[in-house]
């Protein structure tokens, strides 16, 4: 493992997720789909080894946050998905 | 104390929980540095049938940092898994437990040491055996040759995981109660006659992470440090306990953690994150990094106990209650490291970043005559050089909050006439060997006690 740090360890096992985050990923994937595939494409095994979250981790930013094994990739959804979720949500809630 | 349950989320997280950290030159082997990270606040000896054991969800660290400077330079980290020989019974052990190999031992727990230095991740160890707890005199008769046992060979050192007895001592029942300390509790503003502390710690157990390392392995150039008033000479040492950032928890009973590691908990000094961070940021600390506590330096300028002692104890620190300026003294001891020129042949200083690190001046020989009161008592091997495992460092801190190393820094101030005297227990109380009291320590490494046994304890 090349230029590990204790930091490093922790936040970007492999990949580069904190940094990925703290840019806001305008240049990343573009929707949920292509950042679950970068995640998985950057894991060791097949994508449906292991389990997946995605977080929506401010849904009026539409900034979701995707992880996979260490990995984490921070996307915003431009399709509307999160808007479905929510919606989906409130008809939960009520 | 000293980080027992100190902030509110890790309070409901004991196994990520980090109680006491101790840094110091081992006294029977001074070319080795002894770190001791102890997780699980308050541990009951008798915690069955699900005794007490590390998280295996849990990444713990223990980093170093070296050449007088707050960067990280060596990281240990502690990986555990749990092992069942049968799955099909409610019982921990079967049997008595004879050895670590022993068929009657049901919960085992085995763990990973790996070492983050120059840039490199390299596994140290594997599958390294923790002893199980102290049970009882029925299932484990001879715990201290199981201790001995689950003492492993480590890169030119030793390494041992598991459950120690609690070293630490305090009382908690008191200090919590309006800052009531029993001996001197005719003095508070609600008074009541003046009696001996009670040591809430007496009769708990801890888990212990313990590291015996040749301080060559761990100064900057690799050489073995004789000069203490070179910066060479000085380490940093902090631990932490991370999680990782999503825990599912699933149908079934089944749990899955996924994602990157977020760290949970840190400590350095004694009591920092317990009584000068405001609970508020308590957890917002346990998340930070040492290198950035700059931002935390306002707390330490003007400790709220400070502001407290006066009022909690009218007319018995006038001076105290008249100093207004940052409490740079404490700054010094507690963030920076004492500086050369302020104790004649001693420094720790890890430069002027300010940064919660325990901070051991590894030129500083061990004390023939040990005193508890480690520096305060003209002990240059105790607290706040590094921590021993039997300093009193409750007491120590709570005598410098009350003033009494101002004078380092400020000789126009004369420390209130109780700043050297207040404790939570009695002189009594130490000079009969009542505080810590027996069993508490061994002379050699993990240097913690043999646990309690859940059988004789609570008696």
């Amino acid at each position: 493992m090349a230029n590990v740090t204790r930091r490093t360890f922790l936040s970007t096992t492999v990949g580069a997720a904190g940094g990925v985050a703290a840019m806001g990923l305008i240049a990343g994937p573009s929707t949920l789909v292509e950042a679950a595939q970068n995640v998985a494409d950057a894991s060791d095994g097949p994508m449906s080894s292991e389990p997946m979250t995605a977080y929506v981790r401010d849904a009026a930013t539409g900034e979701i946050a995707v992880m996979v094994g260490h990995r984490e990739v921070v996307t915003k959804d431009p399709h509307n998905s999160i808007h479905n979720l929510t919606r989906g949500t409130h008809v939960f809630a009520s | 104390m000293s980080s027992h349950r100190e902030a509110p989320g890790i309070s409901k997280d004991p196994v990520a929980d980090s109680t006491d950290l101790y840094a110091f030159t081992s006294p029977d082997h001074p070319d080795t540095v002894t770190l001791i990270a102890n997780y699980i606040p308050l541990e009951g000896p008798d915690g069955g049938p699900n005794f007490y054991s590390f998280g295996d969800d849990v990444l713990y660290e223990i980093t170093v940092t070296n050449g007088g400077s707050v960067a990280d330079a060596i990281t240990y980290q502690f990986a555990f898994t749990t092992e069942y020989t049968d799955p099909n019974t409610f019982l921990y052990n079967t049997g008595p437990i004879s050895s670590l190999t022993s068929a009657s031992w049901n919960v085992r727990q085995f763990y990973s040491v790996t070492r983050i230095k120059g840039g490199k991740a390299e596994v140290l160890a594997t599958k390294l055996a923790c002893p199980p707890v102290n049970v009882g005199v029925r299932s484990t008769p001879n715990y201290a040759a199981l201790a001995r046992a689950a003492v492993h060979p480590l890169d030119g050192g030793w390494v041992f995981a598991g459950q120690r007895r609690e070293g630490f001592y305090v009382d908690l029942g008191s200090i919590f109660d309006l800052g009531a300390l029993r001996p001197f509790q005719e003095a508070h503003l609600i008074p009541l006659p003046a009696v001996g502390g009670i040591d809430s710690t007496k009769h708990l157990n801890v888990h212990t992470i313990a590291i015996q390392v040749p301080k060559t392995s761990l100064t900057k150039g690799g050489e073995l440090p004789t000069d203490p008033t070179s910066a060479d000479s000085v380490i940093g040492v902090y631990t932490t306990a991370s999680r990782r950032k999503s825990t599912v928890l699933d149908s079934g009973g089944r749990t899955t953690d996924v994602g990157p590691w977020v760290q949970v908990s840190r400590l350095g000094m004694p009591l920092i994150n317990e009584v000068v961070i405001p609970i508020g940021t308590k957890d917002f600390w346990n998340s930070t990094e040492p290198k950035n506590d700059a931002q935390f330096v306002a707390n330490y300028a003007h400790p709220e106990l400070a502001g407290l002692l006066p009022v909690l104890y009218p007319g018995v620190f006038p001076n105290l209650a008249a100093y207004t300026a940052a409490r740079v003294d404490l700054e010094a001891i507690l963030l920076t490291g004492i500086p050369s020129g302020i104790i004649p042949g001693f420094q720790n200083s890890t430069g002027s970043t300010p940064a919660d690190l325990l901070r051991l001046n590894m030129a500083i020989p061990p004390a023939s005559s040990p005193n508890l009161n480690g520096i305060l008592g003209g002990d240059l091997a105790g607290f706040p050089n590094g921590r021993r495992v039997f300093d009193d460092v409750a007491t120590i801190e709570i005598r410098a909050i009350a003033g009494v190393t101002i004078p380092l820094v400020d000789p126009s101030f004369t420390p209130d006439g109780a700043a050297g005297a207040v404790s939570d227990f009695s002189a009594a109380q130490f000079s009969s060997g009542a505080v810590p009291g027996n069993g508490r320590y061994i002379d050699h490494f993990p240097y913690l006690g043999t646990p309690l046994n859940g059988f004789d304890n609570p008696s």
